[in-house]
């Protein structure tokens, strides 16, 4: 052991993905220590069960049952029958897988689209730096709810892919300046200095110095970033702004809603169902985050 | 406010004491277990008198005298003890005030100068928006006589009213802040002023400025002053009666002249070495060796016998150990022991010692030390009591 | 960024031009108000080459339609086009952009599509009060409860009033408004029964009138109590929180600890000394809060079928009508720099330590 490493200049290529794996490891046995990150957590596996396993188990039920109409929930339908009579508990294991995707798409696209601009304001400076922020500035003065409704006006929604590029390119703005003031303050530090002085180059610095540095609050911002992807998509979803095919909970929502189910006593798990499935989701990712922020930064911890 | 009737029996105390501490003891939740701060402090503040605190940080200093005002920290409790105020006919136990009683009783009877004024005022208040906040507190008041009385106050502590009353905080420099907040202090006339370090941190000038206007005011108004500090020069300076604290008790209280000739405990005498000469090099500096004991687990016995150069075994055995319990009038000493000096310690007998502690230079002479008195013992061979 | 400082050279009245132009530069309140207008700038051209340029160009989409389906000659439908869009289709695209440009200027926003012969400022006009009303209310309620909550917090720190508070503040953020909003109809209207949501839909009754009286007043809040009770739910936790986090940071200040030395009473201290002081942190965050409640509105109020301006950009996007889409966006934008220079300028009076005049 000591021999081995004694003698390798530096980490052997094998044990980089190790360290990883190691770290990652590590980290979330740190998050399971907090409270608040441990439900995040809990909940956040319990909807990767739900949308990514359970649909290979429970079939979607797509039989219109007269019969069954608002069906009161039972121990083998828990959330009922729609206005269709279809089982509303296999929508929502079906409904979810799409629209997690394409949040974790577009939350994805931002990160990178903000850590690149962000990085490059901040490591070139200068005229770059200045004119970027200032299109930053004026990105996030523009109200984004509403320039998504617009978009979906000209821009013609036709799969996935296309939902994560217009929700990911709308929302980088906020983490353009974070990551530019985080790079700034990291670029003064002793340890960026020194590989300055050894000549490293700046993508090394970058990527070897800067990046590592924030990978906590990258994460932090990742969460958050799907959160808000899954708000802006529901929304666009529930106002009908793009097309409503297959199964999804903004669709469940906008059905439920646009077929009167709201102002109809029988129909009250009908609705709670895409309800409770998106807060619950929003709700465990926000705990998460808020676990990796005390974690990560024990200021928080009072 | 009328007479505050006190739970237990008031004391005997001669009409010229204005604040009176009985075995006074604060405690302080903490993680790891509670911090004994203050431990049976006893000790009489009469009329026009000045006593300073004089200790290293962390012995309870600051602590005793936010205690005086019941200011401590949501962590911290008396857990024992007495603090008797009177004013002629007024006559009240501090500890014992009801909340309402004790905001009639702060600033108006007993006003408290912080330390580090820079962020004593309010920055979106100007200052006297802030004197009329103050007087409105504690009764009627009209704004007008209001700022006359505190046009008044700040031309005593020398300052120009014009430019003060109605600068916001921000305006004013880290001297002038500090000099407000003692006019404000005098505001409603407190019979006791107690300052917590009221010249750290500020510049030499302005520190001479600041003790020259304490020791003119309180000669002008007659009030009685408690300070607390590190400096020996300003309680030298400014003080009638010098208390050392260690471990969180007073470990000797007396006069200046007595603190400074005859210290009785080494304690009191490694401080005043701790003092820089004005022209010693900095190996003449002796400082008390050691650290300050751990107040959630103290050392058995003397808590200064770990660091004491006369410790014997006596000092370190026993369970209680009772030093200082009951301040007499004029000077107590502590140390019971015989303390002929040790092999190789220093020569107590003080050099040349002036000056501020914190530049060591542009300082004036206090003390004139004419000879080099030797430890003065009350009953030696007698054990700590 | 580093701020270069101009040292004073030279005696007042040998300044250069280009040194008042510097001075001009350097302060802070006209480049609020240049970056203000150019952002305003910026969505306009934005707008108008996302109408021009895009491949599903709505200009020619609107000429096609005149044309088969009313059979107008090209030119006839090319000219009402331009007229409604407030474009000149024959022109090069420098001179549409520049005549659409000053028309913005001038208050021409265009005709709508759907109902020829409304100009979009009228549109506008009609539907944006409703919404300043309901948003303004929100915004006020949203940002009095916060405060006064998040002290109430802040002083009741660890305890069971600050942990459920905070668990309400953090929930509450974190569901989506619209989800907030069904909530409410499903358990408010129809689960409780309170309030009859067919009649609370909508601005107004019928048979009242806007006017000056108590009648159109409470009528007016009736309609707007769901939209009002949403955004305040979803909002009021981010005020909770910041000023929670805030307060405790002030508590610890010398100066509470002064001004209880002085014996001023609690309820002072709390609401001048503290509050006063912890809020200020909170006025930058407020142009976020008003964007992002403006940016809610367009999905409340056609959830509540509530008349307002968030409602009309949603059915203008349905019916593809591009002038008042236009318009409308227009609209938001310009509220939410409003609010941005709004924040920036009351900050200087707030805070007496930051003065507007000079330099950042």
């Amino acid at each position: 052991m000591t021999t081995t490493t004694a003698d390798v200049p530096g980490p052997s290529p094998l044990s980089a993905p190790l360290s990883v794996l190691g770290t990652i490891w590590a980290t979330l046995r740190l998050l399971a220590r907090n409270r608040v990150s441990l439900i995040g957590m809990i909940g956040v596996s319990f909807y990767l069960i739900l949308v990514f396993v359970l649909p290979y188990i429970i079939p979607l039920d797509d039989t219109v049952k007269v019969d069954l109409i608002y069906a009161p929930p039972s121990l083998t339908h828990p959330f009922g029958f729609d206005s269709q009579g279809k089982d509303v508990f296999s929508q929502i294991v079906h409904g979810g897988r799409e629209l997690i995707a394409v949040a974790v798409g577009a939350a994805v696209v931002s990160t990178l689209v903000g850590t690149a601009l962000g990085g490059f304001s901040g490591v070139l400076g200068g005229k770059v730096d200045s004119s970027l922020m200032l299109l930053t500035d004026v990105w996030l003065t523009i109200p984004q709810l509403p320039l998504l409704i617009v978009m979906a006006a000209f821009i013609r929604v036709s799969g996935p892919a296309t939902l994560i590029l217009i929700i990911g390119l709308l929302s980088w703005a906020s983490l353009t300046r974070a990551v530019r003031a985080q790079v700034l303050s990291i670029k003064e530090r002793d340890f960026v200095e020194a590989a300055r002085v050894l000549d490293l180059g700046t993508t090394h610095i970058v990527t070897r110095e800067v990046l590592p540095n924030m990978v906590s609050y990258l994460t932090i911002n990742f969460i958050l970033a799907i959160t808000s992807a899954m708000y802006f998509q529901t929304a666009l979803v529930f106002l009908g702004l793009v097309p409503l095919a297959g199964t999804n909970w903004g669709i469940m929502l906008r059905f439920a809603y646009t077929r009167g189910a709201i102002f109809a006593r029988d129909s009250f798990w009908y609705i709670m169902a895409p309800v409770l499935a998106i807060s619950f989701f929003q709700l465990s990712l926000v705990a998460l985050e808020r676990g990796v922020a005390e974690v990560f930064n024990p200021r928080l911890r009072s | 406010m009328s007479p505050t009737p006190t739970n237990g029996a008031w004391p005997q105390l001669s009409d010229d004491v204005c604040l009176a501490v009985r075995d006074l003891s604060v405690d302080y939740q903490a993680r790891r277990g509670t911090v004994k701060a203050v431990n049976d402090i006893s000790f009489d503040l009469h009329n026009a008198e000045s006593i300073a605190l004089v200790g290293e940080s962390g012995c309870g200093k600051t602590t005793l005298g936010l205690s005086l005002v019941r200011l401590l920290v949501k962590q911290a409790t008396i857990r024992a003890g007495h603090i008797y105020y009177q004013r002629g006919e007024k006559k009240m136990d501090v500890v014992e005030l009801g909340s309402e009683e004790l905001r009639q009783y702060r600033w108006a009877e007993c006003a408290m100068v912080f330390q580090g004024a820079q962020n004593a005022f309010n920055p979106v208040l100007r200052i006297s928006d802030q004197m009329y906040d103050t007087v409105r507190a504690h009764g009627p008041a009209n704004a007008r006589e209001v700022r006359e009385r505190g046009i008044e106050l700040l031309k005593l502590v020398q300052l120009d009213p014009q430019r003060v009353i109605d600068a916001f905080p921000h305006e004013l420099s880290g001297g002038m802040r500090q000099r407000v907040l003692i006019a404000m202090s005098l505001l409603l006339k407190p019979q006791i002023l107690i300052l917590d370090e009221p010249t750290t941190a500020l510049d030499v000038i302005t520190q001479r400025t600041i003790i020259d206007v304490l020791r003119r005011l309180k000669k002008e108004l007659g009030f009685s002053m408690i300070f607390i500090t590190h400096d020996l020069s300003v309680a030298a300076e400014l003080a009638d009666r010098i208390a050392t604290m260690y471990a969180g008790r007073i470990i000797e209280l007396g006069s200046v002249h007595d603190i400074f000739y005859h210290p009785g405990h080494p304690y009191s005498a490694g401080l005043i070495h701790a003092v820089p000469t004005v022209t010693g090099a900095y190996m003449e500096l002796t400082s008390v060796e050691g650290s300050p004991p751990d107040l959630i687990e103290p050392p058995p016995g003397c808590k200064f016998s770990p660091r004491c150069a006369y410790a014997a075994d006596i000092c370190r055995g026993r369970a209680d150990p009772a030093f200082g319990r009951q301040p007499t009038p004029g000077r107590l000493s502590l140390h019971g022991r015989d303390t002929r000096r040790p092999a190789g310690q220093r020569s107590l007998a003080a050099r040349a010692r002036r000056g501020s502690a914190q530049e060591g230079h542009m300082t004036t002479p206090i003390i004139e030390l004419e000879r080099q008195p030797d430890l003065q013992l009350e009953g030696a061979a007698r054990p700590c009591r | 960024m580093a701020s270069v400082a101009t040292p004073q050279t030279g005696s007042r009245d040998s300044m250069s031009l280009g040194q008042g132009l510097r001075r001009l530069w350097d302060s802070y309140l006209f480049r609020r108000i240049l970056k203000a207008i150019f952002t305003i700038w910026f969505v306009t051209t934005l707008l108008f080459f996302l109408v021009r340029l895009m491949p599903s160009n709505p200009l020619e989409i609107y000429v096609q339609e005149l044309i088969s389906q009313y059979g107008i000659p090209y030119q006839d439908a090319m000219s009402q086009a331009a007229a409604l869009f407030a474009i000149d289709l024959t022109a090069p695209l420098w001179k549409q952009y520049l005549s659409y440009l000053s028309g913005v200027m001038h208050g021409d926003l265009g005709m709508s599509l759907r109902s020829p012969g409304t100009p979009v400022t009228s549109i506008i006009a009609q539907f944006l009060p409703w919404t300043l009303f309901s948003v303004g209310t929100a915004l006020v309620i949203s940002v009095t409860v916060g405060i006064l909550l998040g002290i109430l917090m802040a002083y009741r720190r660890d305890t069971w009033t600050d942990n459920g508070l905070s668990v309400f503040a953090s929930a509450t953020t974190s569901i989506p408004n619209y989800i907030v909003g069904i909530l409410i109809i499903v358990f408010v209207a129809v689960r409780w029964n309170w309030v009859n949501f067919a009649a609370i839909r909508g601005s107004l009754s019928p048979g009242v009138t806007p006017g000056f009286n108590a009648t159109f007043f409470q009528d007016a809040l009736y309609h707007a109590a769901l939209p009002i009770a949403t955004y305040v739910i979803t909002t009021v936790g981010f005020w909770m929180l910041s000023m929670r986090n805030s307060t405790l940071a002030t508590l610890g200040e010398d100066y509470v600890t002064v001004a209880r030395a002085r014996g001023l009473s609690d309820r002072r201290i709390a609401l001048h000394y503290v509050g006063r002081n912890a809020s200020l942190p909170l006025v930058t965050a407020f142009a976020l809060a008003v964007a992002s409640i403006v940016g809610g509105a367009a999905v409340i109020e056609e959830l509540f079928r509530y008349q307002g301006i968030g409602s009309v950009l949603v059915q203008s996007v349905f019916q593809r009508d591009y002038p008042v889409m236009q318009g409308v966006f227009l609209v938001f934008t310009v509220a939410v720099v409003m609010a941005n220079l709004i924040t920036d300028l009351s900050y200087g009076l707030l805070d007496p330590r930051i003065r507007i005049s000079g330099g950042e």
